[in-house]
């Protein structure tokens, strides 16, 4: 079926909204206030929060180019 | 310290050939002087993006933070200066569009036309200016500690001084290619220096793991949160995550250089690979912070700054200790060009009368200006008891991130009005002044979270209560 130019604005806006929901979710995951209090070694003597740090701020790199690729339009 | 001066001499010879081939490359047009005519592919943005970000604070603040309440300064510093990224869509990618079909140049320049409004284009101006130059001094005062540990016979104000001299230089020279050509060059050094001294610090403490372990026995705090001084509670915790987000796409250093994007894609890229950067740099000053408790160093209170140059000092060979010196150097004064050019090009463009080549002049007496006025706060101003982190969010963040709302509104928000977006910062203002003199609790948030808050809705409230501007000129603005 030939997408008509209201259906591509809202599958648009929808996208949007997928998206914000992904950042906001992602933004509550560094606050992280279950992790408070732990301190015990976890790899390389850091403990799992910081290696738990590392992952969730690297993450956001795939998640930029999804999220380019889908919503930024040049 | 010969191999401090040696690469001292050479870094700086470097910079002065960048800024005199940017000299020579520069047209005599305000848009090539102030903005390189918007030609930044997405390898000279994203290192610019990057080493203008980070500054004297990356090197010495950070790792002094870490040393006093650990291993929770990476959580807050590195994921929210990531996230911060998302803004270079938000923020940067309209910023650049606008600055493309209108041919803005600063800031000011874009919220004054967007609202129509000489007021709060010049509102806009003088918050960026005055809380923009402390941050300046301070990297000035990195500078003069950097120099001051490496040659003792140099005083910390001679070394801030001569440091600022030296940016003014090739700033003049080169322009907006000066600054941020130089910054492609520093941000290298910066990167290769950290790595440098992490591998050699942590080989010097008998390995990674060992270093960590060293630390834990010390202090295990420190490895854990609140952490040292029961510093990160949940309500500073997430008052830092949002910090990074809003204030610095207002710091007007890389506000302006969303302009200077060659196309949207070097923007893109910035934003795409800015979290690689940030995750790893950020980590090797906390590292040294933290391990600097397990090796036995006492560093007297007030001067937590300096454990960083005093940990890799004692733990690597002398030519790299030299050289993670000039890298802390490098961080800062790429920072430090880039607000001194970004407050000239303010000052000469949205106050000064348009004529071309005047305008490139008085962009540099305004430089010359500025670097005086650094000068001088660096002699009288600075507390060294509150460190570079605690002068920066007391003065440069808190005054900063309060102009957020009305950037924000201005690319989006087609009812908000310019009372609202006055109204927002000046009570936003004034609140963060209350805030901070304790005159009303915070609750333990940092006043400039609370300050954004109470920003944000006044002009939500005082927009709808003031007339919209003439639907006309929105549809012809936002169509544009």
């Amino acid at each position: 079926m030939k997408k008509t130019k209201g259906s591509y604005s809202f599958a648009y806006r929808y996208n949007k909204l997928v998206w914000f929901t992904i950042f906001a979710l992602v933004f509550l995951l560094s606050l992280d206030f279950w992790n408070w209090g732990k301190s015990k070694p976890f790899f390389l003597g850091l403990p799992f929060w910081i290696i738990y740090f590392i992952i969730l701020t690297l993450s956001l790199t795939p998640l930029f180019y999804l999220f380019s690729r889908d919503i930024w339009r040049e | 310290m010969m191999f401090f001066i040696f690469f001292l001499l050479l870094y700086f010879l470097l910079l002065m050939i960048f800024g005199w081939y940017a000299h020579k490359k520069t047209k005599k047009t305000p848009e090539d002087y102030f903005l390189a005519s918007r030609s930044f592919g997405p390898f000279v943005l994203f290192f610019t993006l990057i080493a203008t970000n980070f500054s004297a604070f990356t090197f010495l603040g950070f790792a002094g933070k870490a040393y006093k309440s650990g291993f929770g300064q990476y959580g807050i510093m590195s994921f929210g200066t990531a996230m911060m990224a998302i803004m270079f869509y938000v923020v940067g990618r309209k910023v650049w569009l606008l600055g493309k079909k209108r041919g803005y140049i600063t800031p000011p320049e874009l919220i004054g036309d967007r609202f129509q409004s000489v007021f709060l284009k010049w509102l806009f101006l003088a918050v960026m200016v005055i809380f923009t130059i402390p941050y300046l001094a301070t990297q000035a005062i990195g500078a003069g500690y950097i120099i001051q540990s490496m040659v003792s016979d140099v005083s910390l104000e001679i070394g801030a001084v001569v440091t600022i001299l030296i940016i003014t230089v090739y700033v003049l020279l080169g322009g907006m290619r000066g600054s941020s050509w130089t910054d492609v060059l520093q941000g290298i050094i910066m990167i290769v220096a950290l790595f440098l001294a992490v591998v050699f610090v942590a080989m010097g403490l008998g390995g990674f793991e060992y270093a960590n372990h060293l630390a834990y026995n010390s202090n295990p705090s420190l490895f854990t949160r609140p952490g040292g001084e029961n510093f990160f509670t949940p309500q500073i915790w997430f008052s830092f995550m949002m910090l990074w987000i809003f204030c610095d796409p207002m710091f007007p250093q890389i506000f302006s250089r969303f302009y200077t994007a060659e196309n949207q894609r070097s923007l893109k890229y910035s934003m795409i690979f800015y979290p690689v950067v940030v995750s790893i740099l950020f980590f090797f000053p906390v590292l040294i912070g933290v391990w600097a408790n397990g090796a036995g160093i006492q560093i007297p209170s007030g001067s937590e700054d300096m454990v960083l140059p005093i940990m890799v000092e004692k733990f690597t060979p002398s030519w790299i200790f030299g050289f993670v010196m000039i890298g802390a150097l490098a961080a800062l004064m790429s920072t430090a060009d880039s607000q001194l050019f970004s407050l000239s090009t303010m000052l000469s463009h949205d106050i000064l009368p348009r004529r071309y080549k005047s305008e490139i002049i008085m962009g540099k007496i305004i430089i010359i200006a500025l670097s005086a006025f650094a000068i001088i706060f660096v002699l009288f101003g600075y507390n060294p008891h509150e460190g570079i982190m605690g002068t920066l969010v007391k003065t440069t963040f808190s005054g900063l991130v309060v102009l957020a709302p009305t950037a924000i509104a201005a690319l989006y928000w087609k009812r908000a009005t310019k009372y609202g977006c006055i109204a927002s910062v000046l009570i936003g203002e004034i609140s963060i002044f209350i805030l901070e003199m304790n005159i009303i609790p915070t609750f333990g948030f940092l006043s400039a979270i609370t300050g954004l808050l109470i920003s944000s809705i006044v002009l939500i409230v005082v927009s709808y209560l003031t007339p919209p501007q003439p639907k006309s000129f929105i549809d012809n603005y936002f169509n544009s």
